[in-house]
């Protein structure tokens, strides 16, 4: 039959295309990539194991470990096939090239066959870091409780493996059976609520009475979840279970059903994430992480709300008449104050028109952080990493107005006010969502340590503001300069005549430390946090906050005056060089 | 092989309470050369991309050429010709040529695409990157590509955008050649000359059908705009 013959050409044009890359490939650059990912690995590794102690309460055991894990394991294979539906259902999770959308799928060949690639390789890249991580993860469990590390670490892989696989499985699942987007959410919701709610049960499950294990793993289940033998695969480096087998024969079973509908996946979001995956790319290699958060967003298909949660009276009023208009409009002298209520406002659209879905998951970052800040002050001060990705991230999410404004420099040099200005007044409406996330870290600290009530509800706020601190500045940063000082160097030298030439090894560091630089400030949050781990009072609390209060300040010095501090430092280096 | 190259059964597309097109009944008899205008939003491409099944009716059903549209079939008799050409980047356009033939199971394919450089004036840049060229010369390539293979139904979506004057004359002449070779044709254009050259005239506004007739019977003046009036005598 033709088809055979197609899938011959596609076949002979993949490799083809693929032994001309490989060709083109710098080996010694790829080989020294791999080094440095090995080497600083390795480095985070033994630091992070030297430093883990405290993460587990001294007198955690064994036995609570198998009979409360499974459960709480069972609830990240969970919540990984629950994102994968929904990812599925919003044309998730392969991206293709657009030119095969284009002339490959609308060619007479099987798309189940020509699509199975795509799918593997997407499972690859996914079960890579997570495999490496839940691995690296379980061996540093190993070593606080004294068990066998190797072991620990092959069953931790192993559950790594598995939980990408259900993202990846259910994931293509949903898309091909065109599962809708309310109802993966639906099947979501009720999924990760039913393993949540054992692993609740299990975490609060009596292990010992008077001394006595009462419980062990396989008699607790009072409310069992239907991922907990999935999660009791994370502990295989303990003991192995029969009965987990199953668990691992249903989600190959899951990952084969996925290749086989792959041929049933839709073109037009394949088509779409074809685009946005290679921008993505892009993106990540110059490392441009607001641009990276944002092009995310785009592939789970987030778009605004068409209707605001709330108005502002900035739609056309119903009862509007149209009557032609005798000239031009004429422009009035519209006062600063006037101005800034009208850029708070647009602020305020922005946030007014954010899905329910950032929305979540602004809470949901907003609550990791104040659990790992809670955690990070009586356990591992390792939290605080979490802690501050969180905090970091939370600001990316929250500063969409000002991130609106900075990508639309035309409109923004259209304001009869300074670029600088407007900037910092696109920072209110931000403000207002970052308190309220804010408190919602502060209720998660507190469920995490009641004792922490006072102290969270006095800096969340603060400190939300402070973890936006590297988001505004890696926004602000992507902001065109002026026409009048774009062509020079910081150094009032004309960018065209400066030499490119820069040696590889300050090269590479430079260029690591400006793509970190943002979270480097957003770090400031974690600073009253790791304060309160030496003096856990609130009034240390409290003078830590005029500490974050001054960073603040000086961040929003900086936005108001980063484009004529620009033009002075080249003024003075213009003034060196004619004198 | 069935008389119709297309026919739609309700056709429906909706994003939210938005319609994009109302639910569409439309047959296409094979060899026929169609013209679709309408205003931008009248569904002109939605309706393409639903036939060339790049996008999901939300109700409704279509075939091309007796087959389900999206079907291994339907595949090998449609060809579509996109506003938006989009290329690999790493093949010349001789390459593209190659591969999209071969997929084709063309015979003398060879031929033809020399033939087809040569009709669009871009022989000379044949074994050049499409991904580098200007937006004409993307187009004209997308041409070639899209007339190498073997079809019997052609979807072509506002061909002309960024061709110049011999560009828009060679793809007129190609569409002349196939429609003489038996293909059916669905141009959604605003080109008055290729309007006036087609056999039926299909309008749309907001995702309806509001003409469907002999292209004489429109206002020669509507149709320069890109949309319908009936012609007054």
């Amino acid at each position: 039959m033709a088809q055979v013959d197609n899938v011959r050409v596609v076949t002979e044009l993949r490799r083809a295309r693929r032994d001309r890359r490989l060709g083109d490939t710098e080996w010694f650059d790829v080989l020294y990539r791999v080094y440095l990912f090995a080497l600083v690995g390795l480095i985070a590794v033994v630091f992070a194991s030297d430093n883990v102690s405290g993460l587990l309460d001294d007198d955690v055991t064994v036995d609570q470990f198998l009979v409360r894990g499974p459960a709480v394991a069972g609830l990240v294979a969970m919540l990984a096939l629950g994102v994968g539906l929904r990812n599925g259902a919003d044309g998730g999770p392969v991206s293709v090239e657009s030119a095969d959308v284009r002339h490959l799928l609308l060619a007479p060949v099987s798309r189940q066959r020509v699509l199975l690639s795509p799918i593997a390789q997407r499972l690859r890249s996914v079960a890579f870091p997570l495999t490496l991580g839940f691995g690296v993860l379980a061996q540093l469990v190993a070593r606080e409780i004294d068990a066998s590390r190797g072991g620990w670490a092959a069953g931790g892989a192993l559950f790594g493996a598995v939980v990408a696989s259900l993202y990846i499985g259910g994931a293509v699942v949903a898309h091909a059976v065109r599962l809708p987007r309310w109802l993966a959410t639906i099947a979501s919701s009720v999924l990760v609520t039913w393993q949540g709610a054992a692993a609740w049960d299990a975490w609060n499950a009596p292990v010992y009475r008077s001394g006595e294990r009462v419980l062990t793993f396989g008699q607790r289940p009072r409310f069992p979840g239907p991922m907990d033998p999935i999660g009791s695969l994370a502990f295989w480096g303990e003991r192995q279970r029969t009965i987990d087998v199953a668990a691992l024969v249903v989600v190959a079973a899951l990952v084969v059903v996925a290749l086989l509908l792959g041929g049933r996946l839709r073109l037009e979001p394949l088509e779409r994430r074809g685009q946005l995956v290679s921008q993505l790319r892009f993106a990540a290699t110059v490392q441009d992480i607001r641009t990276v958060v944002q092009l995310r967003r785009q592939l789970r298909a987030e778009t605004v709300r068409a209707r605001p949660w709330f108005g502002f009276g900035f739609g056309r009023p119903d009862n509007a008449t149209i009557t032609p208009t005798s000239g031009r409009p004429q422009s009035g002298s519209p006062t600063a104050g006037a101005l800034a209520g009208l850029v708070w406002k647009r602020g305020l659209i922005a946030i007014a028109r954010l899905s329910a879905s950032r929305l979540l998951r602004i809470a949901g970052l907003a609550a990791v952080a104040g659990a790992c800040a809670s955690a990070a002050v009586t356990s591992s001060p390792l939290l605080l990493i979490p802690m501050v990705a969180a905090a970091f991230l939370l600001g990316l999410e929250s500063l969409e107005p000002l991130a609106q404004e900075v990508d639309r420099p035309d409109l923004t040099d259209s304001i009869p006010r300074p670029r600088g200005w407007v900037f910092a007044h696109h920072l209110v409406a931000p403000a207002g969502l970052l308190a309220a996330a804010g408190l919602v870290a502060a209720a998660s600290a507190t469920v995490v340590e009641p004792a922490h009530a006072a102290a969270a509800f006095a800096l969340a706020v603060p400190l939300a503001w402070a973890g936006a601190i590297g988001g505004v500045v890696a926004a602000v940063k992507d902001a065109p300069d002026p026409p009048a000082i774009a062509d020079t160097t910081l150094l009032g030298a004309s960018r065209g005549t400066e030499s490119p030439f820069t040696m590889p090894e300050f090269a590479g560091f430079s260029s690591v430390g400006l793509g970190a630089l943002p979270v480097i400030l957003s770090a400031t949050a974690a600073l009253p946090v790791l304060a309160l781990r030496f003096d856990p009072t609130l009034s240390t609390a409290w003078r830590s906050l005029v500490g974050v209060a001054l960073c603040l300040a000086v961040m929003v010095f900086w936005v108001v005056r980063r484009d004529r501090w620009g033009a002075s430092i080249r003024a003075f280096f213009a003034a060196g060089r004619t004198a | 092989m069935t008389e119709n190259a297309i026919e739609t059964e309700g056709l429906t597309k909706r994003y939210g309470d938005n319609v994009a097109l109302a639910p569409i009944d439309l047959t296409v008899p094979n060899g026929q050369r169609v013209s679709v205008i309408g205003h931008n939003g009248s569904g002109k491409t939605t309706l393409q991309r639903m036939l060339a099944g790049m996008l999901e009716p939300s109700g409704g059903s279509a075939s091309v050429a007796g087959h389900a549209v999206g079907s291994i079939a339907a595949r090998a008799a449609l060809s579509v010709l996109s506003d938006q050409p989009i290329f690999y980047d790493d093949l010349s356009v001789w390459q593209h040529l190659e591969y999209i033939a071969r997929l084709h199971d063309t015979t003398d394919w060879e031929d033809h695409a020399n033939w087809l450089l040569d009709s669009v004036g871009i022989t000379e840049r044949a074994d050049d990157l499409p991904a580098t060229f200007s937006r004409g010369l993307k187009q004209k390539a997308a041409i070639a590509i899209a007339f190498v293979r073997p079809f019997d139904v052609m979807l072509i979506d506002e061909p002309f955008v960024g061709l110049d004057r011999a560009g828009r004359a060679a793809l007129l002449d190609l569409l002349t050649w196939a429609h003489d070779d038996g293909a059916a044709l669905v141009v959604a254009t605003h080109e008055l000359q290729s309007v006036t050259s087609s056999e039926r005239l299909i309008a749309l506004r907001d995702g309806e059908i509001i003409f469907d007739g002999d292209p004489a019977d429109a206002d020669p003046d509507s149709l320069a705009d890109g949309v319908f009036d009936r012609r007054d005598d």
